[in-house]
């Protein structure tokens, strides 16, 4: 198999996760913060571990700042839902995934006002118009790069706006964690992360990272339940983490999470990102020597988180995809990559693009044989 | 003079985390479970010798770790004084 769904699942993983979850697994095996034996302060330790490496990675001395969840899905959710209400005003880009879009819609149901603001046809933010839609915004929420383009966005320049309006920003890095600089130091309020893509983790970690300055108590819990903490009260407390934390934690995931994220400190995210980028270079600029081929991606030199979304003309991209996977056991992902606003955005709506996106383990000769497919299959 | 002090904190992530910064500041402490005599709650406390308490409370506060309340324990049962919150 060669595996270049990387921005969907980052695999392979380091031998150091599987061997992490693998040992919480057979040694530990408790709830964390449920009781008090050895084996749930042990797996409360290996939360708090994650909580402390998760908050350094993204530039935050408050590990208690860090809160987990299943994904940055259900992240994602748990600050638009919890915060916003009949009324509010919310600004995202036209670069969203459905993990934004939906919650959106659902709340624009409810009542809320959502505004998509625009970007030019490689998805970067005209910031422009940013700065006129931003006025009366409770919320913005941006996509840090996108899943279909790897476009990154000038964060910066969001959150300047951002403060200018009194807005909260809240930064989605799904696909930037990991592979481009991500942290709060870019300005963000509030950063939703998963574990399972550029973090190298396995699936079912996520979560929020707040800015020491944000006051958590604008969001109301998606979920209430058990937290080991106050369990005489009937009502959820309202302290960080246990507010937006209810129900067992996935100690095992979060194990392979901290061993994630030391293997990427280990090797430094400039080497990893120099690595991420050459091999998918390779891959970009292959297909885009094929005839008929089209590659969207952003301009030579600009930032890019190594997506490689293209499409063949007078062809279908699911014929693509399966004939990838049937002929060749390539792994891709074909049509909207769950992001049909952001196919709107570059002008690949409704046919969509075939999305092949190598990881920090992607051979140069995996490169080849997936062009060779390729090139076989445009004949 | 009590024998030890409870250190009960809002959570259990605000327990582990002023255990090991305690520990790093070579203060020795136990996570013990509150005692029922404290709190119905199930959670965990900190138990620390009285005399370390002061360091204890300088080395945690400096993490912002500031224990929702101090209880004083002599023998068997603490005594329930709350004196600091």
């Amino acid at each position: 198999m060669i595996y270049l769904d990387n921005a969907s699942t980052s695999w392979p993983k380091p031998d150091k996760v599987v061997d992490a979850v693998s040992n919480y697994m057979k040694n530990i095996g408790a709830s964390p913060a449920r009781g008090n034996c050895t084996a749930a302060m042990d797996a409360l330790g290996v939360v708090l571990d994650c909580r402390e490496s998760v908050a350094s990675f993204f530039g935050s001395n408050n590990p208690i700042n860090t809160v987990f969840t299943h994904n940055v899905t259900w992240a994602i959710n748990t600050v638009l839902h919890g915060m916003l209400s009949e009324g509010d005003k919310v600004v995202c880009s036209a670069m969203e995934h459905n993990a934004v879009t939906r919650p959106l819609t659902d709340l624009s149901d409810k009542g809320v006002e959502v505004v998509y603001s625009p970007c030019d046809t490689q998805g970067y933010l005209d910031l422009d118009a940013l700065e006129m839609n931003m006025r009366g915004a409770k919320l913005a929420v941006i996509n840090h790069a996108s899943n279909v383009t790897g476009t990154v966005q000038d964060v910066e320049a969001v959150s300047r706006i951002c403060r200018a309006n009194g807005t909260v920003f809240l930064l989605d890095v799904a696909q930037s964690a990991g592979v481009v600089p991500s942290g709060l130091s870019l300005g963000a309020d509030i950063i939703a992360f998963t574990g399972h893509k550029g973090l190298l983790g396995v699936p079912g970690t996520g979560g929020l990272v707040f800015a020491d300055n944000f006051n958590a108590q604008q969001i109301h819990s998606l979920a209430q339940g058990g937290t080991g903490s106050l369990s005489e009260q009937s009502r959820q407390p309202d302290f960080l983490p246990d507010r937006l934390e209810s129900g067992t934690m996935n100690g095992p995931g979060l194990a392979g999470l901290v061993a994630a994220i030391d293997y990427l400190n280990s090797i430094g995210l400039d080497e990893v990102y120099a690595r991420k980028l050459a091999i998918a270079d390779k891959l970009a600029t292959g297909i885009e020597d094929i005839a008929g081929a089209t590659v969207y991606r952003p301009d030579s030199g600009r930032p890019w988180t190594a997506v490689v979304s293209f499409t063949l003309a007078d062809t279908t991209t699911p014929d693509i995809a399966d004939y990838l996977a049937r002929e060749h056991n390539i792994c891709c992902r074909h049509g909207f990559q769950c992001a049909a606003v952001a196919h709107r955005t570059i002008g690949t709506f409704p046919g969509g693009t075939v999305r092949l996106s190598p990881g920090l383990f992607t051979t140069e000769a995996e490169v080849e044989i997936a062009l060779e497919a390729v090139r076989m299959f445009r004949g | 003079m009590a024998d030890h002090l409870y250190m009960i904190f809002k959570s259990m992530t605000h327990v582990l985390s002023a255990e090991r910064t305690a520990r790093k500041s070579g203060i020795f402490c136990r996570m013990v479970p509150i005692p029922r005599e404290i709190s119905t709650d199930c959670g965990m406390c900190i138990s620390v010798k009285t005399q370390d308490g002061p360091a204890f409370l300088d080395a945690v506060k400096e993490k912002g770790l500031e224990p929702e309340r101090v209880e004083e324990h002599e023998g068997s049962g603490p005594k329930s004084r709350c004196y600091y919150s």
